[in-house]
């Protein structure tokens, strides 16, 4: 039974915060917060987390505001960083059914 | 360069977790009101939402562990024997200043100066400010190196 929190430094402009709820050897919560740094301040984009058992992404505009939100199945912090390194900055822009 | 990742970790101990319970509490009040709070309407405040779950958890009985991982190729290159010496003497010594630290290890103050300031901007070390003093800190209780 843990509580793990990360911080996944992609590169020096971009990082994933990380908290995973472990338990019987299963993911209880998750949630993956994809940042960017703008004028030295790391601001909050993407948000994949299961709050309440429902699995969903939101997007959020760099100020802290919820733009838009879409459920999604569960995903893992390994698929979250694979789309990271991949698509970087333009996930941002990206269909949230598609991420 | 090979693909590798550096892995920063530290487990809470009893009181470190306990105190990060207090802090939570704190910042919301209580936890009746945090839980009101977020299971109120679909809350999207995520470092609400967050906090909620590490509070839960923790009043549970979890372990906290963080960890940092970074995956630049940078935090690698910038390892020399010095400045692994210098990352092990933080691990189990806290010093007031980088003046201090270049007195433990019996180093020229400028030499350390730029050492630790190169293990910052890989991300190894912070700065704690007291005052006109920095204080170099390792975060950590293992740096563990990861092939990708």
């Amino acid at each position: 039974m843990q509580i793990e929190k990360k911080e996944y430094i992609i590169n020096e402009n971009e990082k994933i915060d990380v908290l995973e709820i472990i338990g019987d050897d299963a993911i209880k919560f998750y949630s993956y917060n994809y940042k960017i740094k703008n004028n030295g301040k790391w601001k909050l984009y993407l948000r994949w987390d299961n709050f309440q058992k429902q699995p969903h992404i939101d997007r959020f505009d760099g100020a802290g505001n919820l733009v838009e939100s879409t459920q999604s199945r569960e995903k893992t912090l390994k698929e979250v960083v694979e789309l990271v390194n991949i698509f970087g900055k333009n996930l941002v822009s990206m269909n949230l059914e598609r991420v | 360069m090979v693909p590798v990742k550096l892995r920063l970790e530290k487990d809470y101990n009893d009181n470190e977790s306990e105190s990060l319970m207090e802090k939570i509490k704190e910042k919301y009040g209580s936890p009746a009101r945090l839980k009101q709070r977020v299971t109120r309407g679909g809350c999207r405040n995520p470092q609400m939402v967050d906090d909620f779950e590490v509070y839960k958890a923790l009043k549970k009985g979890y372990s906290f562990k963080v960890e940092k991982v970074l995956q630049s190729s940078r935090a690698v290159s910038c390892f020399t024997p010095r400045r692994v010496e210098l990352l092990s003497f933080l691990k189990d010594n806290e010093v007031k200043s980088i003046k201090s630290l270049a007195n433990h290890l019996g180093r020229d103050y400028k030499n350390v100066y730029d050492d630790s300031k190169a293990l910052e901007d890989a991300g190894l070390i912070k700065f704690e400010k007291e005052g006109r003093k920095q204080r170099p800190r390792l975060d950590a209780d293992r740096i563990v190196l990861e092939f990708k």
